[in-house]
């Protein structure tokens, strides 16, 4: 009767000293990927969980040509998630659909404050479609102006939202 | 005979290596340990099957993207070296940096070949490499192109991409409404790589 909570005392105890011992588990920042939709169309029939961008933002990307005629910009989905040192991060932005997923890995941290340098893969349909490797600045977002989408285009946005542990 | 010159010796001899004096200086070694004989002739015929199993030449997978990274790191490395004050100083470090750029090279290497098995992709010779403001941006599929457009104004970053294959609702599961997406697995690359 002793023996199963002893096991299960070691087995959980040896497992989280594991998670510890791992540095590669070290949180070094957190990320934020959204999914917009620009389009002529009001949203109405989606409703269900969306949002409109900022209006600072709407002219922000009304500035791109590929973008500039859409009257509307709708936030479908988010995510915020940690960056691991030493892992790969997968992140779907979209909780019902795989079809669009991205993935974070930590190349070095830049000793200027406030800046990690990221390797970031854009997946669609479960082929990987881009990758990018680039600086990323704390507050300062990315748009990935992506795939077509009924009759308007998605847009990604990856923000690095701050570095070391969430607080 | 000195144990460091038996190993050279008896390294050089596996590979055929050795002049005739050299293999007069080894004799009394393999005297006194026939079996390397055997050895030896196992190590060629190893080795005679993995030259006759692999290639004798392999582009390495997304050889744009490879490149690129590895123009990136000797561009970052001229970039470092540009700061010395005196010609005297600058041999010295001009050594320094021969010494350090040669590893950091071949790791770049090596990374950037990595990185392209990871994947999975196969080399794609119309493949597309962007690089702006210190990023680079690689895709596998021909069908791809993109631009990186710098929003001075905004401070921000836009990457435009052309060519990808539209989606449809079936692909986002319109039909369940939107809702925030959900972190998805963290894979350990410390172990992968």
């Amino acid at each position: 009767m002793k023996a199963v909570p002893l096991f299960l005392i070691l087995s959980l105890g040896l497992s989280g000293l594991a998670d510890a011992q791992d540095p590669g588990k070290e949180v070094i920042g957190q990320v934020r990927t959204e999914v917009l939709f620009g389009t002529n169309g009001s949203g109405s029939p989606l409703s269900d969980g969306i949002s409109s961008v900022s209006g600072e933002e709407k002219v922000r990307l009304q500035k791109v040509a590929k973008l500039e005629a859409y009257r509307n910009f709708l936030k479908l989905g988010s995510v915020e998630q940690d960056i691991l040192k030493g892992y790969k991060s997968w992140a779907q932005p979209l909780r019902n659909s795989q079809a669009l997923m991205l993935t974070f890995q930590p190349q070095a941290t830049i000793k200027e404050s406030r800046k990690l340098r990221l390797d970031v893969e854009y997946w669609q349909k479960s082929k990987m479609a881009l990758r990018w490797d680039r600086v990323f600045e704390v507050g300062k977002k990315v748009y990935l102006v992506g795939p077509a989408w009924r009759d308007g285009n998605l847009i990604i946005t990856v923000e690095l939202v701050s570095l070391g542990k969430k607080r | 005979m000195k144990n460091d010159r038996k190993e050279e010796l008896l390294t050089r001899w596996m590979d055929g290596g050795l002049s005739d004096e050299e293999l007069r200086e080894l004799e009394p070694v393999l005297d006194e340990s026939p079996e390397l004989h055997q050895e030896r002739a196992d190590y060629i015929r190893l080795r005679e099957d993995l030259r006759a199993a692999m290639p004798a030449e392999v582009d390495p997978p997304f050889p744009d993207y490879f490149n690129s990274r590895l123009g990136r790191v000797i561009r970052e490395g001229s970039g470092k070296s540009s700061s010395v004050e005196s010609p005297r100083a600058a041999r010295g470090l001009n050594r320094l940096w021969f010494w350090w750029m040669v590893p950091a090279a071949t790791g770049a290497v090596v990374f950037a070949f990595l990185l392209g098995m990871k994947s999975g992709q196969s080399a794609n010779p119309t493949a597309v490499v962007d690089s702006a403001a210190g990023s680079e941006v690689y895709s596998p599929l021909a069908s791809v192109s993109t631009e990186v457009i710098l929003d001075r104004e905004s401070n921000s970053t836009l990457l435009i991409v052309e060519g990808l294959a539209p989606l449809e609702d079936v692909d986002l599961a319109v039909g369940g409404g939107f809702r925030d997406g959900r972190h998805g697995y963290y894979v350990n690359t410390e172990k992968v790589y």
